[in-house]
């Protein structure tokens, strides 16, 4: 029995390769986009939404601070408003958004699974 | 009656002694009165003399507002520095007013009332418009003058000197700062991204190993995880280096060590590390340069050209005269606009903004300070939506010993 959606927003190929490794073997289903642009456009193409996003904040072509305002605050993107976020980032950033917790890379990965096991069962 | 003309002699002559004496008195004191006075001018003459030569020397000019009618007198420095004839000017102070920034002038009147108000000197750093299209950055300084009786503010007056030039470089300076303070977020992102690697996969594999799945350790997987982890070493390693670089070249630091090689097989080896990228062969070139850091150079360049060549061919060629050796890379990718070619040789720039890829921008920099210790320099030739071309132009003999 498949666990719910993972969406995983981050540029950095080895680390969205590595964090994809982690989920699957958890049985979580995982999507991954590789900035917020390219998540948007996943998130609109999909029916059943994901259960929870894990997003990097320093990207190119749409950052993940833009990503967020467009999801929570764009009247636009409504529908992706309560899909809960997870931001996992280099340095130890406020966010403007609500996000249900912020991890600092390297992130400790039962605390990744830990999150993901609370939304997305 | 003798004794009465004795008497009247003696008197006359008391008299014109007293007044020979009188009139040498006050000769006297009229030619010290004189010579006082004559002093005191001296004195006010040199001190006029060295206060204009102190507001000279300090490019200072002098303000002064008589508040009963707001009339203002000024010296000629300050007319100067305002870009006002003395026509213009005409002692009006809605003429020196015109001249200054309108995002100042709220603060200036509210620092001039400060001043007046509390009998405190007035101090302020404003710009001033001398054209429209010139800014000026002045300080003025001053206090005002009361009636004894009245208390009433009579005068206004102070000085005011040029101080653009300190505003420059406090301007640059901030914009140091500001560098820097970025670059140091861009270099900790940077970091953490093999560090981020590391770490997944080794707390992959922990749990692998923990729920004891043996196919994840076959020899296969582990000299793939093995080799992850050593790509993600090397780049940590490749950043480092790139910080240890520069601190030395800020220090001053970076020497070369000259040793006889050819050049073509250097250039070869590089280009071989290099997927796509395509080598035209030359014989062999010998010469005196540092071996290692123009293996860096190379590396820096053709990293670059991968990085912005969007995915097209990428050429590597070497070239020489009897004075020089020149090696010339090649990219058809994002090319780099004509304001921002000068930019990208130095420390932490790069062509694009910071998101958009990834690497410290340290490595233009340190590349054209290899070529430039070498006595040689780098040349670029770009064009927007056509591609760069980055060519090493190197002495055959050390030109500059470091």
């Amino acid at each position: 029995m498949k666990k719910g959606l993972v969406l995983i927003v981050e540029d950095e190929v080895s680390i969205c390769s590595y964090l994809e490794e982690i989920f699957r073997g958890d049985d979580f289903k995982v999507a991954i986009a590789e900035n917020g642009h390219a998540a948007l456009n996943i998130l609109r193409s999909l029916e059943v939404l994901p259960s929870i996003i894990f997003l990097d904040l320093m990207m190119p072509v749409m950052d993940g601070h833009r990503f967020l305002y467009e999801i929570q605050q764009n009247p636009e993107n409504a529908r992706f408003k309560n899909i809960p976020v997870v931001v996992v980032t280099a340095a130890q950033t406020q966010v403007d958004g609500h996000v249900v917790a912020i991890l600092r890379k390297p992130p400790d990965l039962e605390r990744l699974l830990e999150l993901a096991e609370k939304y997305a069962l | 009656m003798n004794n009465t003309t004795s008497l009247i002699m003696v008197f006359s002559c008391v008299a014109a002694i007293v007044a020979a004496m009188v009139a040498a008195m006050v000769a006297w004191l009229y030619r010290r009165r004189l010579q006082i006075e004559r002093q005191i001018e001296l004195q006010l003459k040199y001190s006029r003399e060295n206060l204009n030569f102190a507001l000279q020397s300090g490019q200072m000019g002098t303000w002064d507002i008589h508040l009963v009618d707001n009339s203002v007198t000024c010296s000629r420095e300050m007319l100067d520095l305002w870009g006002v004839s003395a026509e213009e000017f005409n002692n009006e102070r809605s003429v020196l007013q015109s001249k200054v920034h309108p995002d100042d002038m709220a603060p200036m009147k509210k620092a001039i009332n400060h001043a007046i108000a509390n009998e405190d000197v007035y101090e302020l750093e404003y710009r001033i418009l001398p054209r429209p299209d010139q800014v000026r950055w002045v300080f003025s300084r001053g206090r005002c003058s009361y009636a004894p009786d009245s208390h009433q503010p009579l005068r206004f007056s102070g000085i005011v000197f040029d101080i653009t030039e300190r505003k420059m470089r406090e301007e640059a300076l901030q914009q140091a700062i500001q560098t820097r303070d970025w670059f140091l977020t861009i270099a900790g992102h940077e970091l953490k991204t093999p560090l981020t690697s590391l770490q997944l996969l080794i707390q992959l594999k922990q749990r692998d190993l923990k729920r004891s799945y043996p196919e994840a350790f076959t020899a296969e997987k582990i000299s793939e995880m093995l080799e992850k982890q050593l790509e993600h070493i090397q780049r940590l390693t490749r950043l480092v280096d790139g910080l240890l670089d520069v601190s030395q070249i800020t220090e001053g630091r970076l020497q070369l060590s000259y040793s006889q090689f050819d050049i073509c097989k250097l250039v070869a080896d590089v280009a071989a590390r290099f997927p796509g990228v395509l080598y035209a062969d030359c014989t062999s070139i010998l010469g005196e340069w540092d071996a290692f850091r123009l293996e860096q150079v190379l590396v820096n360049l053709l990293t670059n050209a991968v990085k912005y060549g969007n995915g097209k061919p990428i050429n590597i060629s070497v070239s020489q005269s009897a004075e020089e050796v020149q090696i010339a890379v090649r990219d058809r990718g994002l090319g780099i606009a004509q304001e921002d070619q000068d930019r990208i040789f130095h420390r932490f720039e790069r062509a694009i903004s910071e998101n958009e890829v990834s690497g410290l921008g340290l490595g233009l920099y340190i590349a054209d300070t290899i070529v430039q210790l070498h006595g040689g320099k780098i040349i670029l030739k770009s064009e927007v939506g056509q591609g760069s071309e980055f060519t090493v132009i190197l002495p055959r003999r050390q030109g500059s010993k470091s």
